[in-house]
């Protein structure tokens, strides 16, 4: 069975001190970029401001889980920030955030597993105690080894 | 209490999962019967058959874009809304599908 890498500790980052939805999403896609990830960083950050546009992913509990299905992706990735203070994820709902998911999805499925680990991860955020256990690791690998076994999990 | 219900979303990667997680902890939290089946990314999941339909006492669609198989519950109450509504405001939308059961 293939593994796809769909973590890397190069897309985690904690304790970070912005506080905007765009610098944000810019700072994870260009990060995705450098690590070979996308096929075309404007045409994924358009699919994803388009998701946020139809339904804003501020879904409560200070998170937001920005994603796309998009031409742009080359490869499926997952990146997540923590942000030092929660802020206004968008002018749409008041809801605040501090911790972020950027989930990217290339347009054609070829392998179901990462589908499988995001639906994982998505439903964990669900569970107040995961959450609380990320915005409490003291460093990227922390957090990167606490995805990586809900990943491990769900090869199997 | 039986619930049953559909959760879908535009992208079908994130927000159907949650959601359908967020409905089956709030009903099991109060007792009832719960199963929800997701249309997402990964295709239909946890299909509801004729045996669950038949012995619902209310449907919840928390969707946002059209979905397989709603004729399987025509004859049923249904509480209709955006998938994010079962993410944020679970409990709510729990008790409106209640109170059209009572309201019977």
């Amino acid at each position: 069975m293939e593994n796809i890498n769909i973590i890397r500790r190069e897309l985690i980052f904690t304790k970070e001190s912005y506080a905007d939805r765009n610098e944000i999403l810019n700072c994870l896609i260009d990060r995705a970029d450098e690590l070979h990830l996308l096929n075309d960083k404007a045409t994924y950050l358009k699919d994803v401001l388009n998701r946020e546009e139809t339904m804003s992913t501020a879904v409560g509990f200070d998170i937001a889980i920005p994603h796309g299905r998009s031409k742009g992706v080359k490869s499926p990735f997952i990146a997540y920030m923590h942000t030092e203070t929660p802020f206004v994820w968008d002018k749409n709902s008041s809801n605040q955030v501090d911790l972020i998911f950027l989930i990217g999805v290339p347009e054609t499925n070829e392998n179901n597993m990462h589908l499988k680990f995001l639906s994982e991860i998505s439903k964990k955020l669900m569970d107040e105690d995961f959450r609380d256990a990320l915005r409490r690791a003291s460093s990227e690998d922390e957090v990167y080894s606490m995805l990586e076994d809900i990943n491990q999990k769900v090869q199997k | 209490m039986k619930i049953i219900g559909i959760t879908a979303c535009p992208t079908g990667i994130a927000h159907t999962y949650m959601a359908q997680e967020c409905l089956e902890k709030e009903c099991k939290k109060r007792g009832y019967d719960v199963k929800i089946e997701t249309q997402g990314g990964l295709g239909i999941e946890n299909e509801l058959t004729e045996d669950d339909v038949n012995s619902a006492d209310v449907v919840i669609l928390a969707v946002s874009v059209s979905i397989e198989g709603e004729e399987r519950f025509d004859d049923k109450p249904v509480v209709r809304t955006d998938v994010d509504e079962a993410i944020s405001h679970t409990a709510a939308l729990v008790d409106r599908a209640v109170a059209l059961v009572k309201g019977k």
